[in-house]
């Protein structure tokens, strides 16, 4: 049961932090996921998504690993420690602006889609605005504000998940077959599309430490928030590869959606608007997460660590600003996601990986992390 | 303190939020809804474009008397002729309730990707639109009388799913339609409505067979429609067909039977041979049941074997007329290229399917069995 | 910081209403009855209603309110045995009174309904108490009726109320607690709890927070809301009011707190959730399928009050084309001449309810029944036939209405109707999307509500699979044998096997 506020009032329990990675993971990336595989690895591209699901258990597993030796602290905390001071503070400098320009880029994606699909004349500042307000009325509270909220809407999946199921209905699955002819090169590749959709569990260097309860829980549970992400992503991809032609996927960027605005229900026609509005949720989910890791980074920076809401409103200011830049332009947001997927690369699966060899090779870890970690 | 000054920013940019108004809103009453749309080409090669505007009067009882404009407008794509028909109303033209799209018969002739793409490209558009193909020109059929009590697009939009239920046309939509016009494996087929005759049409003509984009001009009439349907393992909910099983029995009434499909199971299998010939094994096993047989005396398992093996022959014989009628007019609406990208990918490498579909052999069988005899027998 | 800035703030506080609150320190009884008279008349100001009277020949002074004490009473409590004993000795007095010797314990008292005795020549009073009250009888509050169960309620007499509440539970486990509020008014206020359910830690802050209190009155418990609750910027109640004794004790059986004021049927308990709202003690004496059904439309009903007009408004100015098809006609030819756009449709008619609501509220019952007959059916067939609202959203606005009715608390009804405001805004800018918004905000603050270290939105956020049995539906009594944990109660168990005797 959950307890009134302690000190800090951020714990969180291991139920909550399944829910925090199942939202966090999916995100703005599943309405497009199976357009991106599909443009790379056809009609393997379920298979893609299998795998980078696998990939992303890896990484979760090298995050846990290490976050595992510092069982009190953040990244911000572990990388001076590591790194020593200096260099560990460059790169803390790195993460956070991954952080504020992952935030800044789900901003950028969502108000491109709401505009070409729901609202094409509001001006794009308006959505932002009005997200990034939400964001920062969330962040002011605590992490365990966050889990609630994230636990009560993740119910919201389930209709995501029977809307997209409708689908089904027209599927021809011979769309699916051949298997495998893509070839393992075209399926790696799609794998890394795949795998900047499902990015978010490296929200763990942060949270680590505020979730109660034994260590093996917490990789439990974000294991199982990865499998059930990679499952409904891959649902998504064979429903989307099954219910369009290869032809037309080439054409649609966004299909579960495109797919949905030709169902017509008896009491509601058009539920593309409904699934987009559901949808609108869950990328709030994720921007609010990265404005919080990134408030606890910038609080890290002026030591007020316990203090993270203090920065919230400026953050949240800068990351808007920050999503104003790519202006409309699609291409101008299509190289801006290129180019923060490959920072999500390298800060998400690259440094940790990095960081748990240097951290096993000169023995540091925290000392009392036998006593908290039984 | 910060969560005043928070409060104090939150504030103010709610109320510019408030005074810039609201960008999108598109206002339900001030909208002219159309509800069907024709496509014709015209001579000099341009779009003419015709809707239906329906109007409503309000009355103490809800809906008043309804009535229906009809505007043409000629322009060089759908898109600028719509706006051309924008500029003639007093308010503004929204499709996002489309029910019918009906294309020219000469526009169906072209490639119709490009009259169609309007509906694809925009967000508002009704997905579930269908669309048919008009015997001559689709602005007669926009334009003509609807039966007393309903709109045209209303009769049209009944009159398709009437035939879909029947199981003459396949279950489409604009979504459907493209999905399979996309697929290289496979070809369409759309609804074909006769020509105008006093005011109005009669009915369905049959299915429309389309080759890639452009339709071939052959047509299967309804009863090929239905048996193509069954062939194609997609039954509506109701499949019907009347056969003649002989043809000396005296009144000529005798001679026939309807029969209803219960359930249909085909298969369709390739086998390529050494020499890398195709051939189509389409097997097509209906359970039926008899629901008119004027003769009589259905009561005996050797009368019933009988026609059993009459109703085979009769419609294996039919469906390979349809089958080669197909072949004859390079339409695939099987989806045999699709088996072939699926199962013998290499060999569709290598091919080109277009050349090599109207030479590909098919082994076509059918095989009915009736399991129901009614309440009499 | 900010703590002892505020400490030092009450101590000045303090200073300032000392001179009439001084009744603190103690003040030696006079051994002259005169003078002591002269100070209670000083002290009360010189009061019509000070009685006093010398008895044995002056020897002895009885001093009274009369408007509080009951005169019968002070005639057989102190008259008739002072008349008995010759030379009043000190020892018969006390079978029936009280012996103080300081005088500001004895105004005190006075201003409880006691009467004072004082005799020549001793530093010494007796108290007798001869309150008289005069109580309305527990009939059964008008404003939460139920259908069957207890028809008793709370009435204006604190010590009533508590008497009812004890009467409903005999145990030692229930503990009551006085506090006296209102720097002027000195407001007796008490708060219930069982010592064994309770979670100490919600006891403690409320202790605390009611210590803090320094409002010169009470009225009524609203101000006492309004002193302890933790965000009185939300539009949320969060604390329940009663009038139902039953109610109260259910709530103190699940480990809540009762804080009860003189003077006022109201009953407070904390902490609660928002569900706690949707419940009503109807639900356990109904059938559990019938009570689970109620329960359902209940919970709907919220949905529909905070929602059905943004999404009207939303998809008749953006996004028409969810409309099936069926409806279209009907509702094109419905709005097709209203001359405003829906959002002052809308606002007309919500407004237009609350007025007639309001009208009807504080007038006498056949004039309430009337306004609400002519409000409501006269008005609203007129604005349809004049063009000025749809048909349409005179209908959404009813159901609207009506589901924000159905909620049982007055309160939360009227929460409810206000959040309409921001929905309906929200829609009109961004259609879904706004509504969207609107309602992760709406939830956000759910999720950061705490009624008194409780999660307000429980159990639904953080969710709780074991919570949700008594949210959705009313399980059978006899299955609920745990207490709900949201109000952290202490124990949770709360029975065995009721039915244990149907052996297989």
């Amino acid at each position: 049961m959950e307890k009134t506020m302690n000190v800090n009032g951020s714990d969180i329990t291991q139920q909550q932090l399944f829910f925090l990675v199942l939202q966090t993971q999916i995100g703005v990336g599943v309405l497009s996921l199976a357009f991106n595989v599909f443009n790379t690895a056809e009609q393997d591209g379920w298979i893609s998504t299998l795998i980078a699901g696998l990939a992303i258990q890896v990484a979760i597993i090298i995050i846990w690993m290490m976050a595992r030796r510092f069982p009190s602290s953040t990244i911000f905390d572990i990388l001076p420690q590591l790194l020593g001071k200096w260099i560990g503070n460059v790169v803390n400098l790195g993460y956070l602006i991954y952080f504020i320009m992952t935030a800044a880029l789900v901003l950028a994606i969502n108000d491109q889609i709401i505009k070409n699909w729901v609202l094409p004349e509001t001006p794009s500042w308006v959505i932002s605005l009005l997200m990034t307000i939400t964001g920062v009325y969330i962040c002011t509270g605590s992490l365990r504000i966050l889990a609630r909220f994230y636990s009560f809407v993740s119910l919201l999946l389930i209709v995501l998940f029977l809307l997209t199921t409708y689908g089904l209905k027209d599927a021809e699955f011979l769309n699916l077959l051949p298997v495998g002819e893509a070839g393992g090169i075209k399926i790696i590749t799609g794998a890394k599309e795949a795998m900047v959709s499902i990015l978010g569990f490296e929200l763990l260097l942060v949270i680590y430490p505020f979730v109660k309860g034994k260590s093996s829980g917490i990789l439990k549970k974000a294991s199982w928030a990865n499998l059930l992400v990679t499952l409904f992503y891959t649902y998504t991809v064979v429903v989307s590869l099954a219910y369009f032609s290869p032809g037309e996927l080439k054409l649609v960027p966004e299909p579960i959606i495109y797919m949905l605005k030709t169902f017509e229900f008896n009491v509601l026609d058009r539920v593309d608007l409904v699934f987009l509005s559901i949808w609108e949720v869950s990328v709030a989910t994720s921007f609010m997460i990265y404005l919080f890791i990134a408030s606890k980074g910038l609080a890290h920076f002026f030591h007020q660590s316990e203090h993270h809401n203090k920065f919230v409103p400026w953050l949240g200011g800068l990351v808007f600003i920050a999503s104003l830049i790519p202006g409309n332009n699609e291409l101008v947001i299509k190289a801006f996601s290129e180019y923060v997927s490959y920072l999500g690369l390298i800060f998400a699966v690259g440094l940790p990986a990095f960081l748990l060899i240097i951290s096993y090779l000169f023995r540091k870890k925290e000392p009392e992390v036998m006593v908290n970690d039984n | 303190m910060i969560t005043k000054r928070l409060g104090q920013a939150v504030l103010l940019l709610s109320c510019l939020l408030l005074t810039t108004g609201c960008w999108d809103q598109r206002l339900f009453k001030d909208a002219q809804l159309i509800f069907s749309t024709g496509a014709d080409l015209t001579e000099s090669g341009k779009i003419n474009t015709t809707v239906s505007i329906p109007y409503v009067q309000k009355s103490e009882q809800g809906v008043g008397e309804e009535s229906v404009q009809i505007v043409s407008a000629r322009a060089d794509t759908p898109r600028e002729a719509r706006m051309k028909i924008d500029e003639k109303m007093p308010r503004r033209l929204d499709a996002s309730k489309m029910k019918v799209i009906v294309l020219g018969k000469e526009v169906a002739e072209q490639k119709i990707y490009p009259v169609l793409d309007v509906f694809y490209r925009n967000p508002n558009s009704n997905m579930s639109a269908k669309v048919a193909v008009a015997e001559d020109s689709a602005e007669d059929v926009i334009s003509m009388k609807g039966t007393e009590q309903q709109k045209i697009s209303e009769y049209l939009s009944r009159l398709l799913e009437g035939a879909e239920t029947s199981s003459i046309i396949p279950q489409q939509d604009v979504q459907l339609v493209t999905s399979i016009m996309f697929d290289p494996g496979q070809d369409f087929m759309l609804p074909l409505l006769s020509s105008v005759e006093g005011g109005s049409i009669k009915n369905i003509k049959g299915l429309a067979i389309f080759n890639g984009q452009t339709y071939t001009g052959e047509i299967l009439t309804p009863e090929e429609g239905v048996l193509f349907q069954l062939l194609d393992n997609n039954k509506g909910r109701r499949a019907r067909l009347t056969k003649k099983i002989s043809k000396d029995r005296n009144p000529k009434i005798l001679n026939y039977i309807t029969i209803d499909v219960n359930n249909v199971d085909s298969r369709i299998d390739i086998v390529i041979d050494k020499d890398r010939n195709i051939t189509v094994n389409l097997n097509t096993d209906l359970t039926v049941k008899a629901i008119e047989y004027p003769k009589d005396q259905l009561n005996t398992e050797k009368e019933i074997n009988k026609l059993n093996k009459e109703l085979s022959q009769n419609l294996t014989k039919e469906a390979e007329e349809i089958i080669q009628k197909l072949q004859d007019v390079n339409s695939d609406p099987l989806g045999i290229g699709k088996r072939m990208i699926a199962f013998h990918h290499d060999t569709w490498e290598s091919l080109d399917w277009k050349e090599a579909y109207p030479d590909i052999t098919f082994n076509t069988e059918v095989n009915v069995e009736i399991v129901q005899r009614g309440i009499i027998h | 910081m900010n703590f002892i800035k505020k400490l030092f703030q009450k101590n000045e506080n303090d200073m300032q209403i000392k001179d009439y609150r001084n009744l603190e320190d103690a003040k030696q009884v006079s051994s002259s009855a005169d003078k002591n008279l002269e100070y209670i008349q000083q002290k009360l100001h010189h009061p019509s209603d000070l009685k006093e009277r010398k008895l044995k020949n002056g020897k002895a002074l009885l001093v009274y309110l009369e408007t509080l004490s009951d005169q019968d009473k002070v005639n057989e409590k102190v008259v008739l045995p002072l008349s008995k004993v010759d030379d009043y000795e000190l020892k018969d007095m006390e079978s029936t009174g009280k012996q103080h010797s300081d005088l500001h314990k004895g105004i005190k008292e006075l201003l409880k309904g006691h009467a004072l005795l004082f005799i020549e020549g001793h530093t010494e009073l007796y108290t007798f108490n001869a309150t008289v009250s005069h109580n309305r009888s527990v009939d059964e509050p008008e404003n939460e009726k139920i259908v069957r169960g207890s028809h008793e309620g709370f009435v204006e007499n604190i010590s009533v109320n508590i008497n009812l509440v004890r009467k409903r539970i005999e145990s030692t486990d229930l503990t009551v607690r006085y506090y006296k509020l209102g720097e002027r008014s000195n407001t007796n206020v008490s708060i219930l709890f069982m010592q064994s359910l309770v979670d100490p830690e919600v006891l403690e802050k409320v202790h605390e927070r009611l210590q803090w209190i320094s409002s010169d009155h009470i009225m009524s418990p609203g101000y006492v809301e309004e002193f302890i609750e933790d965000a009185p910027y939300s539009p949320f109640p969060q604390m329940l009011n009663t009038e139902r004794p039953d109610r109260a004790v259910g709530d103190l059986m699940e480990g809540r707190v009762a804080v009860m004021v003189e003077g006022s049927p109201t009953v407070l308990t904390l902490p609660v959730t928002l569900m706690v709202f949707y419940q009503t003690p109807d639900d356990y004496n109904e059938r559990w399928i019938v009570g689970s059904y109620l329960r359902t439309i209940r919970l709907m009903s919220f949905l529909i009050a905070v929602t059905l007009p943004a999404f009207y408004t939303a998809v008749i100015a953006f996004h028409f084309e969810v409309i099936p098809d069926a409806l279209v006609l009907p509702i094109k030819a419905s709005i097709k001449d209203i001359a405003y756009p829906p959002i002052i449709e809308a606002l007309v008619m919500v407004i237009t309810i609350e007025l007639i609501r309001e009208a009807g509220v504080r007038l006498p019952t056949p004039i309430g029944q009337t306004i609400g007959i002519v409000g409501g059916l006269v008005i609203g067939d007129a604005v349809v036939r004049a063009g000025l609202i749809s048909n349409v959203m005179i209908v959404i606005i009813a159901v609207t209405a009506i589901a924000s009715f159905v909620v049982p608390s007055t309160e939360m009804s009227a929460t409810l109707r206000i959040l309409i405001y921001p929905m309906i805004l929200s829609a009109t800018l961004l259609g879904f999307i706004g509504i969207v918004f609107a309602l992760m905000i709406l939830l956000i603050h759910l999720c950061k509500l705490e009624s008194f270290g409780t999660p307000y939105f429980s159990p639904f956020a953080p969710l709780k699979w074991k919570g949700l049995k008594d949210t959705f539906i009313r399980v059978p009594l006899w299955k609920m044998n745990k207490r709900p944990a949201d109000t952290q109660v202490e124990e949770l168990k709360r029975q065995k096997d009721s039915r244990g005797w149907k052996k297989p």
